[in-house]
């Protein structure tokens, strides 16, 4: 009996600890989860209109981080149309970053404008600042913890942020649905940039564990005013792993060879 | 140059080959792309329609179909590929190898750099698909203009060893046995001087027309910057006349000529701004020979930008030249004949807008083209359609005028209005 007792006051300490946590450091906690030295994933995006018509779109993509600093090389597998298209990214402190694209019908490497963050990434749901984690920091907005609640069986918060004034966003407002085990995102809800309609929903599926990091293997964003939706499946994926530098180069970019 | 073509061919055949994508780090059986293949064929199928707006030349319609097929063999060192290009139009005349072969090119890796060697196009500067201190491809202009400018560079057969330098450096070195001056066409629609009576070009494909060029280029912090030299001939062919006393046409000349550049990208605000310069050092740098070309510099500086909180891209560019010892006294001067309005200067701006919607499945572009000179220019609107992800319809417009003045090739095309509706199958 006193073992329950003593069993239910750590489960409650734990629980009032955990429910103490303020929303930033919940959404420091999911930007923490992410954090790794180097990644590189194998990726297949479906693109489903609104009748259910259906594209695909295949990249293989490398991250490595340098000194808190993201470099990152896609490679365009499908469609035939972009196949073998190369795109680099350098994060820069201070500044923004480097890009050059391959293109191999010139087989030419060309520095490029740095995207626009609310640009559409491949045609798809996702803005090219929905895809990149680089330049995320807790810094940018206020966050606010709605609720815990169940979502999908796992456990978790419901929190609130709203980009703070100044601060260069392509949303109003976010509210994330948080794994408490996992730290990772299950539902995203984007809004409109006055804070009032929402826009863009995500949703995450598959949650596993690679290489001790956890994963959502499948995650869809749907824009909710076409009902257009792409589904993001990530085929493989690894996780710190020993990376040649010589791939985020503007050389492997030229020639599809690291030296 | 049949039989380099040939070598090329024996020796591509004799590679192992390997893969692309980042084999080297995802497990192999579950990439299943069919890209992995160790020999891949890609390329095009698909026809264009196009239909001349005016009556000079009996409102000309030209249904034209067409494949272009790339094959790419890699292996750890060896690279090796070859494009084709066959259109319906070509099986009515007789074909050379030049015709349809556009590139047949090895590629040899090294631990210091990498050797290419073959029948290919390079692109030199930093400008954004126009450049002025690119010498190595001479353009094709016999069959018209197109929008994108490298597909209208003639391949050529030339070896270039490449130098790394760092992880973001490159030193080519060039070497060319042949010469082709820029082609035009002298019978048909796409003519801008008559020239009628002249004499043939003599054979360029001699050792005394070999060529020679080196490029460095070099990321350093935000700029990413190179110098070029090049050693042959100028692209345009000069005429050498007799005199009796009216100037009659006796011999088709080139001029020898050294071209010195540098270029630069960088970053400013939120766009990359381009520039190239050059200047051209001529045998003619006196000005003394009327059929030779004096010293020039050319330049050119432009930007794009992706207009914020749109899906619009915006590129403008500048480029120009300016004839040195320009002499207006004589008709004859090859550099006053090709000059426009007895201008030593010479400005072009051009630029282009596009946008994508639906998921970028359709795509609207204007670029335009003005010359100061002459006031000549030319529009290219162009709408493309991805009906399927490998599917594209495409409708292509161009138009073209200027002022009458003897050598401005816009007011030359200006009957050579047409749409073109396209339909290309990607594999």
């Amino acid at each position: 009996m006193k073992k329950i007792l003593l069993v239910s006051v750590l489960l409650l300490i734990l629980l009032t600890s955990l429910s103490a946590q303020t929303g930033r450091e919940i959404m420091q906690n999911v930007i923490d989860a992410q954090k790794v030295n180097s990644s590189a994933m194998d990726i297949q995006m479906t693109l489903v209109d609104n009748d259910g018509d259906t594209s695909t779109r295949r990249i293989q993509t490398l991250i490595l981080n340098d000194n808190d600093l993201t470099k990152t090389i896609t490679l365009f597998l499908e469609p035939a149309s972009v196949r073998n298209t190369r795109f680099l990214t350098v994060e820069n402190d201070g500044r923004a970053d480097d890009q050059w694209i391959f293109l191999p019908s010139l087989r030419k490497v060309k520095r490029i404008a740095a995207g626009e963050k609310d640009g559409s990434f491949m045609g798809s749901d996702f803005s090219y600042s929905d895809m990149g984690s680089s330049g995320s920091s807790v810094e940018d907005s206020t966050q606010t913890v709605l609720r815990e609640e169940k979502y999908n069986g796992r456990n978790s918060f419901v929190v609130e942020s709203i980009p703070n004034a100044g601060t260069d966003n392509n949303y109003g407002k976010y509210i994330t649905w948080v794994d408490k085990s996992s730290w990772l995102t299950l539902k995203v809800e984007f809004y409109s940039k006055d804070g009032k309609t929402q826009i863009k929903e995500l949703n995450s599926e598959n949650i596993v564990k690679e290489n001790s990091h956890w994963v959502a293997k499948k995650i869809t964003m749907e824009t909710l005013e076409s009902g257009h939706k792409t589904i993001l499946e990530i085929k493989q994926v690894k996780y710190d792993i020993p990376l040649n530098p010589g791939y985020f180069t503007t050389t492997f970019l030229e020639t599809g060879r690291a030296k | 140059m049949k039989k380099l073509l040939v070598l090329l061919l024996i020796l591509i055949s004799s590679l192992l080959f390997g893969q692309d994508g980042f084999g080297d780090i995802f497990d192999s059986e579950i990439i299943t792309d069919k890209s992995q293949n160790n020999i891949i064929l890609n390329g095009e199928i698909g026809f264009n329609y196009k239909l001349y707006l005016d009556d000079a030349w009996d409102s000309e319609q030209i249904f034209m179909p067409y494949t272009n097929l790339n094959l790419l063999f890699a292996s750890e060192i060896f690279e090796a590929k070859i494009e084709l290009n066959i259109e319906g139009n070509d099986l009515e005349k007789e074909l050379t190898i030049g015709d349809i072969v556009q590139e047949l090119s090895l590629r040899t890796f090294f631990s210091f750099g990498y050797l290419d060697l073959g029948l290919f196009k390079t692109e030199w500067g930093k400008g954004d698909g126009i450049h002025v201190i690119d010498p190595l491809n001479p353009l094709d202009q016999s069959n018209g203009i197109s929008s994108d400018i490298n597909e209208m560079k003639r391949s050529e057969i030339m070896a270039r060893m490449n130098f790394y330098l760092g992880d973001s450096g490159l030193l080519e070195l060039v070497y060319k046995p042949y010469y082709h001056p820029i082609e035009t066409d002298v019978t048909g629609r796409w003519m801008v001087k008559d020239f009628t009576g002249f004499p043939s070009p003599p054979d360029t494909e001699l050792p005394g027309f070999s060529q020679a060029a080196l490029r460095l280029t070099k990321t350093t912090g935000i700029f990413d910057i190179g110098a070029m030299y090049y050693y042959g001939y100028m692209t345009e062919p000069g005429v050498k006349f007799i005199f009796t006393p009216t100037p009659v046409p006796s011999e088709i000349t080139f001029t020898k000529a050294q071209l010195f550049g540098v270029e630069a990208v960088w970053p400013l605000g939120p766009f990359p701004f381009r520039s190239e310069l050059g200047y051209w050092l001529t045998e003619d740098h006196e000005g003394a020979e009327l059929y030779l070309y004096n010293d020039r510099a050319v330049w050119l500086a432009g930007f794009d930008i992706m207009i914020p909180g749109t899906s619009i891209f915006v590129s403008i560019q500048e480029f120009g030249s300016y004839v040195f010892n320009f002499d207006t006294s004589n008709p004859v001067d090859m550099d006053l004949a090709m000059s426009y309005n007895n201008n030593a200067m010479t400005n072009t701006v051009i630029a282009a807008v596009e946008s994508s919607f639906y998921h970028d499945s359709m795509k609207i572009r204007l670029a335009g083209l003005y010359l100061f000179e002459a006031n000549g220019y030319m529009i290219l609107p162009t709408y493309t359609w991805n009906i399927e992800d490998d599917l594209e319809l495409s409708v292509k417009g161009q138009i073209f005028g200027g002022d009458d003045e003897g050598s401005n090739p816009y007011y030359a095309w200006r009957n050579n209005d047409s749409v073109t509706i396209g339909l290309k199958y990607f594999f």
